[in-house]
C-alpha cells in the first residue's frame, strides 16, 4: 500500500507542488506574523535599555538641577529603593590647602572641591579626561577612601604629585535663610587626602563647573558627618530600574517626598521636586503597545485564515482523491485503511511544505518553539481538512462515489 | 455445479430524508460457477442495485442473500470483494496514477503475495486478455477503452476470486471491442469456472449469456435459462 503513496507523490507532481508551495507561503505568513509580533514585545521589553528614564532632582518649580539643597535622607532612601538604578549625586564645597585661620579665608578658599559617587555625577566629563583607568576610578568614587583626584594645572601649580598628602580646610554652603543667598561656613577642621589620580582641565572644554579636586561622594558624607553637619547633595540624578513599572515608581517617590514641580513657586534654593523625562519612553512603549495590540487583533483572523486555507485545500485535495478511495474500497481495502493511505499521503505532502518553509524562516526565527507552533497549527488544520474530506467519503456509498466519478 | 449465489426474495428500499423508494422486489435466483448470466432490463428498474447486493457494497433490506452458503450480512463484505468477487464498470475505473500493470497487480499486494511473483502474475493475466507487453508500463489514460476494459478483466483475474460482476462492461465500446469482452468474459465462466454474471442492455451481451434474466420494476425473471 505504501508503494501506491510512493506512485502518487510522483507522478501527480503539479498538484503536489501546489500543496507543498501553499504549506511554504503558509509557513512564511505565519512566520511572519507571530515573528512581527515577537519583535515588537522583544523591542518592548528592551525599550528601559535603550530608551532609559532619566530623572533629576530639581528645585521646587524645576528651573534649577543643580545648586541646591537634596538631604541626606532623600539620597538615603533613593540609594535604598527598589525602583531606582544609576543614581548619581555629587555636592559641592570650597576648599584651602593648609590650616588657615578662619579670617584669612578670602586669600586662601580658592579650591573647587567636588564630591561626587561616578563620574557621571561630575558633569560633562569623559573618562578619557581622568589619568585613572575607568575601573579604577569607578572603584574610587564609588568608595569612602579619603582619596582624591586633582585638577592637572592645579597640581602643577602647587607642584603636588600622585601620591601626595595634602591637607584641605573646607567650607561648606548653606541655604540663607533670604531667598537667592547662600552663605559659606568652615565646615570645622582639616582634612588628610592622598592625591590617587588627576584629570585634565574642564575651562574651556565643557560647560561643567570649575573643578579642582574630586573626592569619593561616600568621603564627601563622612566629611560632613565628621563635622558634625547635615549633609546636602548639590545634584541628584538616577534612571528608572523598571520603566514598565513607571506608575509604582511615582509613588514610591512620593512616598519619599519627592513631588512633581510646581511650576507656580518662586525660584528658590529651598525646596525640591523630582523631574522625570519619561515622554520619549511613554511615546515609544505606547507605539509598541499600540503596533502589538493591532497585531494581536489580528490573530483569530489569521488563524482561522490559515485554518481555513488549510481545511480547503485539503478538503478539496481529497475530493479529487474520490475516485481512488472508491477504487480502494470497492477492492477490498477497509475504509479506515484507504482513508489513511490518503491522510498519510497529504501529511507528506504538507510536512515537505513545512521543512521547505522552515528551512527558509529559521535564519530569520527567534525560536525553535514559535517554530514548532506555527508547524502545528498548518498540520492541524490540514489535518482536520483532509479526515472531513475522506469522512465524508467513508460515509458514503462506494457505488455513489463511483457513479458521481463516472 | 453448486450454486455459489443464492438469493430468497430478496429487496431493496432506498431511504432519503424525503421518501422511500422500493427498488427490489421478492428477488429470488441462484448463480453458479462456470456460466455467464445477463441481467437485462431498463433504466431504474434496479438491475446495478441488485449487482450492488450480489458486490456486497450495500446489504438487501428484506429477505436472505447467500455467498457460498453465508448470509452475506453476517460476512466479512470487504474480505470477499478482496478475495472472492470482482466488479468492472462501462466506466473502467482503473487506478488513474497506477500504470496497467501495477493496477494487475494490486489485488494481489493487498492478498501479501510477494512482488516477484504477483509481477509475473499480473503479466501471465494481461497476456491472457490479450494485451500487449507495450502497453504494461502506460498509465490508463495512455490507452484506448477497449484496453481498459481488457485491463479491468484482468485485475478482476488477479484478486483469485471465482465471481466476476459487470455493470454494463460493454457500454462505452466499440463493436469490435464490444465482441473482444464478451468473448473474454464468456471464457472467464467456461474455461476458468467463474460466475460471470452481467448486468446490460445490449442484446449482444446477452444473446453469448448461458442464463438470462430480466428486470421490471424491481422484479427478475427468468427470460431464458
Amino acid at each position: 500500500m505504501f508503494s501506491y503513496i510512493i506512485s502518487s507523490i510522483k507522478r501527480r507532481k503539479a498538484a503536489n507542488l501546489v500543496t507543498v508551495g501553499i504549506s511554504v507561503m503558509l509557513v512564511l505568513l505565519l512566520n511572519l506574523y507571530f515573528g512581527s509580533i515577537r519583535s515588537y514585545q522583544d523591542q518592548l521589553l528592551d525599550l528601559s535599555e535603550n530608551v532609559p528614564i532619566f530623572c533629576q532632582i530639581t528645585n521646587l518649580n524645576g528651573t534649577m538641577g543643580n545648586e541646591i539643597f537634596i538631604s541626606e535622607e532623600i539620597v538615603e532612601a533613593l540609594e535604598q529603593s527598589a525602583y531606582v538604578k544609576d543614581l548619581s549625586y555629587m555636592t559641592v564645597v570650597l576648599a584651602g590647602e593648609g590650616d588657615f585661620k578662619d579670617v584669612e579665608y578670602s586669600k586662601y578658599l580658592n579650591l573647587h572641591t567636588v564630591g561626587a559617587n561616578s563620574v557621571a555625577a561630575i558633569g560633562e566629563v569623559s573618562y578619557d579626561m581622568f589619568s585613572m583607568d575607568a575601573q579604577s576610578l569607578d572603584e574610587l568614587l564609588s568608595s569612602d577612601r579619603m582619596e582624591c583626584i586633582v585638577n592637572e594645572n592645579v597640581l602643577k601649580k602647587r607642584g603636588w604629585q600622585i601620591g601626595d598628602r595634602i591637607t584641605l580646610k573646607c567650607y561648606y554652603y548653606d541655604p540663607a535663610s533670604e531667598v537667592h543667598k547662600i552663605e559659606i561656613h568652615p565646615m570645622g577642621g582639616t582634612v588628610e587626602l592622598t592625591v590617587a589620580g588627576t584629570m585634565e582641565e574642564m575651562a574651556g572644554k565643557t560647560n561643567a563647573v570649575r573643578t579642582d579636586i574630586v573626592i569619593p561622594g561616600k568621603a564627601s558624607r563622612n566629611l560632613f558627618s565628621q563635622f558634625g553637619l547635615k549633609f546636602f547633595a548639590d545634584t541628584v540624578t538616577f534612571h528608572v530600574k523598571d520603566p514598565m513599572d513607571l506608575n509604582s515608581f511615582k509613588e514610591k517617590m512620593q512616598e519619599i517626598g519627592l513631588m512633581e514641580t510646581v511650576p507656580e513657586a518662586g525660584l528658590s534654593y529651598s525646596g525640591y521636586a523630582l523631574v522625570v523625562r519619561d515622554a520619549d519612553f511613554i511615546a515609544s512603549a505606547t507605539h509598541l503597545r499600540h503596533s502589538i495590540e493591532l497585531l494581536q487583533s489580528f490573530r483569530p483572523v489569521v488563524c482561522i485564515l490559515v485554518l481555513l486555507i488549510g481545511y480547503v485545500v485539503s478538503y478539496l485535495a481529497g475530493n479529487s482523491r474520490r475516485e481512488e478511495f472508491s477504487l480502494m474500497r470497492l477492492q477490498g481495502v477497509k475504509k479506515f485503511p484507504a482513508a489513511f493511505l490518503f491522510l498519510t499521503e497529504q501529511l507528506i505532502l504538507v510536512l515537505a511544505g513545512n521543512v521547505v518553509g522552515d528551512v527558509l524562516v529559521a535564519p530569520a526565527a527567534a525560536s525553535v518553539s514559535g517554530i514548532l507552533a506555527v508547524n502545528g497549527v498548518l498540520l492541524t488544520a490540514y489535518l482536520i481538512g483532509a479526515a472531513a474530506a475522506y469522512g465524508r467519503m467513508s460515509m458514503g456509498s462506494v457505488v455513489y462515489l463511483l457513479s458521481v466519478q463516472q | 455445479m453448486g450454486k455459489i449465489i443464492e438469493a430468497e426474495n430478496v429487496g431493496y428500499v432506498y431511504q432519503s430524508k424525503y421518501q422511500k423508494t422500493k427498488a427490489l422486489t421478492e428477488v429470488s435466483c441462484s448463480f453458479e460457477r462456470g456460466k455467464v448470466y445477463a441481467v437485462t432490463g431498463k433504466s431504474g428498474s434496479g438491475k446495478s442495485t441488485f449487482l450492488s447486493l450480489l458486490a456486497g457494497l450495500d446489504v438487501p433490506t428484506e429477505g436472505k442473500l447467500y455467498i457460498d452458503g453465508k448470509e452475506i450480512r453476517e460476512m466479512d463484505r470487504d474480505a470477499y470483494r478482496m478475495n472472492s468477487a470482482s466488479v468492472i464498470y462501462q466506466a473502467f475505473h482503473l487506478f488513474p496514477l497506477l500504470t496497467v500493470l501495477e493496477n494487475v497487480m494490486f489485488p494481489m499486494e493487498l492478498q501479501h503475495v510477494p512482488k516477484k511473483e504477483r509481477k509475473e502474475r499480473a503479466q501471465e493475466f494481461l497476456a491472457k486478455v490479450g494485451l500487449p507487453d507495450t502497453l504494461y508500463g502506460k498509465i490508463p489514460n495512455m490507452i484506448s477503452g477497449g484496453e481498459q476494459q481488457r485491463v479491468a478483466i484482468a485485475r478482476a483475474m488477479a484478486s483469485g476470486g471465482q465471481i466476476l460482476l459487470a455493470d454494463e462492461p460493454t457500454g462505452n465500446l466499440d463493436s469490435q471491442n464490444e465482441a473482444v469482452i464478451v468473448e473474454l468474459l464468456v471464457k472467464m465462466a467456461h474455461e476458468e469456472n467463474y460466475a460471470v454474471i452481467v448486468v446490460t442492455h445490449n442484446a449482444k451481451v446477452a444473446e453469448a449469456a448461458d442464463v438470462v434474466y430480466g428486470m421490471l420494476d424491481g422484479r427478475l425473471e427468468v427470460v431464458r435459462g
